[in-house]
């Protein structure tokens, strides 16, 4: 039973000594890019899911998979240091030849209520990879902090 | 990237260390790191001496790839990182040598107290400062601007937040560049980047960004600690912080511009991180004009910072802040890239200095230094760990080795993770607090990831720029309270 936790665990932190990383996994490219966004977000605040729900939109031009995941990472790294939204799932998500569009859920940071954790400055290239599994899609990725 | 152990190191004397030309085929210039034996073999495996010579490979680069001992890993250009390039031999500019945090710097203040004067309100002074200097991830503080005032903090600096009334004209003559640069250029700067940027001028951030109230331990030159009005027991404060979201998103907009460009002019780096474009040409000039943006708006921020921290001590003391004689010791940038002129073979040019997590350390007598530092040389502001020592140190003749450069802190050895799981089960502001420190961070890990043993002994780092005649030391601090984000 622990084994099969741990094979589905959505993400996990990785050791890197200037800065904070993330390993993350997902069944489909959606629960990749939902569990990214979680697993960001949890660097900076933990608590999520227990506000009141607010709803964004993203929409990123086409371009290839490892290309949107960052830029998905990016969008929502911005939409927290612009409005303090916090990521806590994804409602729709499409990706076309066009591009990808998505609505998510999430609320407004309370410093009373979430746990603080660190800022991030920026999604980097630095030891990026992204890359189809036996059990769907595994990504990593090092966050300045 | 290949494995660090090869890096050949070649020793020239106890404090320098060079990476020969030969060893990889493409670097125009030798690599070169100061750093003692016990420094040295903290990071004989790390990456970071490998950037060194990647770094070498840059077109234009001049005299060698420099690394200060407070080397680690960057993102491209390690973090120590000192590099200069000549714009008229296709010397380049690159994001990635000046880092996310544009003009990160540090600033240090005087006050006329004695420690022991104001031992028994430091619970009070740190627990108020940390409710009023806006720390952590996202906290806003109360300085709004609008889109037209942030065109003239980008513009104007240190000198905005002066004229706004947030600090006094004697702040600005303590500042390195009088705390703005010239040729900034509102109109490169992007949409997002104004976003960021509205509401995070006097904010201190979170990780390694803090504001401290310390003490002096030691004196090491009477002289210039006297020009300085510094003596042993007296209460100093320092503020370490940059650009906020503000350089984050200039940084990422440009990386991204360097990188078509790296391919527009044929450039072949070894590591696509170190993305960069001739500084003669519209990418290398944009990126220069929204640097200096990034560059001003820290100086602003800092300023600031420094002008609620005036106000807090005012509060908690009930007395005016010049009253506690609050003075801007100096105000100094350790993530930039400057235009200064040098003489190489002879021939005086203006290279493009990239400074990164490197501080400027004019020696005696350089004109730009302001005329009360011009016998001593400039002060060189130098944050340890806070459990231990930080330093203020001048610049020394040796500079001119170095692109008037020297260390700019301790240099993290742990990671964060590591740093958490070493001191699992202990408390990091129960044993600060046995050791004097009053220590608040805003962060769940704040103090944890920070805690002293993740980093380099400065003590160390700074031996090593005082022994090699880069910078001198003047003034030892301890902390006494610290804030965190």
């Amino acid at each position: 039973m622990s084994v099969i936790l741990i094979l589905m665990k959505p993400f996990e932190r990785i050791e890197h000594t200037a800065d904070a990383g993330i390993r993350v996994y997902g069944k489909t490219v959606e629960e990749l890019f939902e569990n990214g966004a979680k697993g960001m977000t949890e660097i900076m605040a933990q608590g999520v899911g227990h506000g009141i729900p607010i709803l964004r939109h993203i929409v990123i031009p086409s371009m290839d998979l490892e290309g949107l995941f960052l830029k998905w990472l990016r969008e929502i790294l911005f939409l927290f240091a612009r409005d303090k939204f916090l990521f806590h799932k994804i409602r729709t998500f499409s990706i076309t030849d066009r591009e990808l569009t998505s609505e998510i859920e999430g609320e407004i940071l309370d410093a009373k209520r979430h746990e603080l954790g660190l800022e991030i400055k920026a999604v980097t290239y630095h030891q990026f990879s992204l890359v189809e599994t036996d059990r769907g899609y595994e990504a990593q990725v090092i966050f300045d902090v | 990237m290949k494995a660090t152990a090869e890096v050949p190191l070649l020793k020239i004397d106890d404090y320098r260390w060079e990476i020969p030309q030969s060893y990889q085929e493409g670097m125009r210039v030798p690599g070169l790191i100061f750093a003692d034996e016990n420094i040295l073999s903290s990071v004989r495996h790390d990456p970071c001496l490998q950037q060194v010579a990647n770094v070498a490979h840059l077109p234009g680069i001049v005299r060698f790839s420099m690394a200060m001992p407070d080397i680690h890993w960057g993102y491209g250009f390690p973090i120590g990182g000192v590099a200069a390039t000549d714009p008229d031999q296709g010397g380049v500019i690159s994001p990635g040598g000046v880092g996310y945090d544009i003009n990160c710097g540090v600033r240090l203040c005087r006050t006329n107290f004695q420690y022991d004067e104001i031992k028994d309100r430091m619970k009070e002074l740190v627990g108020s400062l940390f409710n009023q200097v806006p720390c952590g991830v996202g906290q806003s503080g109360d300085i709004r601007v609008s889109k037209q005032d942030e065109r003239e903090v980008m513009i104007h600096g240190a000198q905005w937040a002066v004229k706004k009334g947030f600090g006094v004209p004697e702040d600005i003559e303590h500042c390195e560049a009088r705390g703005s640069i010239e040729d900034a250029d509102p109109d490169k700067i992007s949409e997002r980047a104004y976003e960021r940027g509205k509401n995070q001028l006097g904010t201190l951030g979170s990780g390694n960004h803090f504001l401290e109230v310390q003490v002096i331990d030691r004196i090491y030159d009477a002289k210039a600690a006297q020009i300085m009005r510094l003596e042993e027991g007296q209460v100093t404060m320092m503020i370490h912080s940059g650009s906020r979201g503000f350089g984050y998103q200039v940084c990422e907009d440009f990386l991204e511009v360097t990188r078509r460009a790296l391919v527009k002019y044929g450039i072949e780096v070894p590591d696509k991180q170190l993305s960069c474009s001739p500084v003669h040409s519209p990418e290398g000039q944009s990126y220069l004009a929204a640097m200096r943006c990034a560059a001003n708006y820290a100086w602003a921020n800092r300023q600031c910072l420094l002008h609620l921290a005036r106000g807090v001590f005012e509060r908690v003391f009930k007395t005016g802040w010049q009253k506690m004689g609050m003075d801007l010791i100096y105000d100094v940038a350790h993530n930039i890239a400057k235009f200064e002129s040098y003489e190489i073979d002879g021939k005086k040019k203006m290279l493009c200095v990239h400074r990164k997590g490197a501080t400027r350390a004019f020696p005696p007598g350089h004109p730009e230094l302001p005329e009360i530092y011009r016998e001593i040389g400039q002060p060189v502001i130098i944050p340890g760990d806070m459990g231990r020592n930080s330093y203020l140190l001048v610049g020394a003749q040796g500079s001119e080795e170095t692109f008037g450069t020297s260390c700019h802190g301790a240099g993290r050895m742990l990671s964060r993770a590591a740093a958490v799981k070493m001191v699992r089960g202990r408390s990091i502001q129960r044993e600060l607090e046995e050791k004097g420190i009053i220590a608040l961070g805003r962060g769940r890990h704040a103090l944890d990831e920070e805690h002293p043993q993740a980093y380099k002994d400065v003590n160390e780092v700074v031996s090593v720029v005082d022994h090699a005649g880069i910078a001198k030391r003047v003034a030892r601090m301890r902390p006494v309270g610290v804030i965190k984000g």
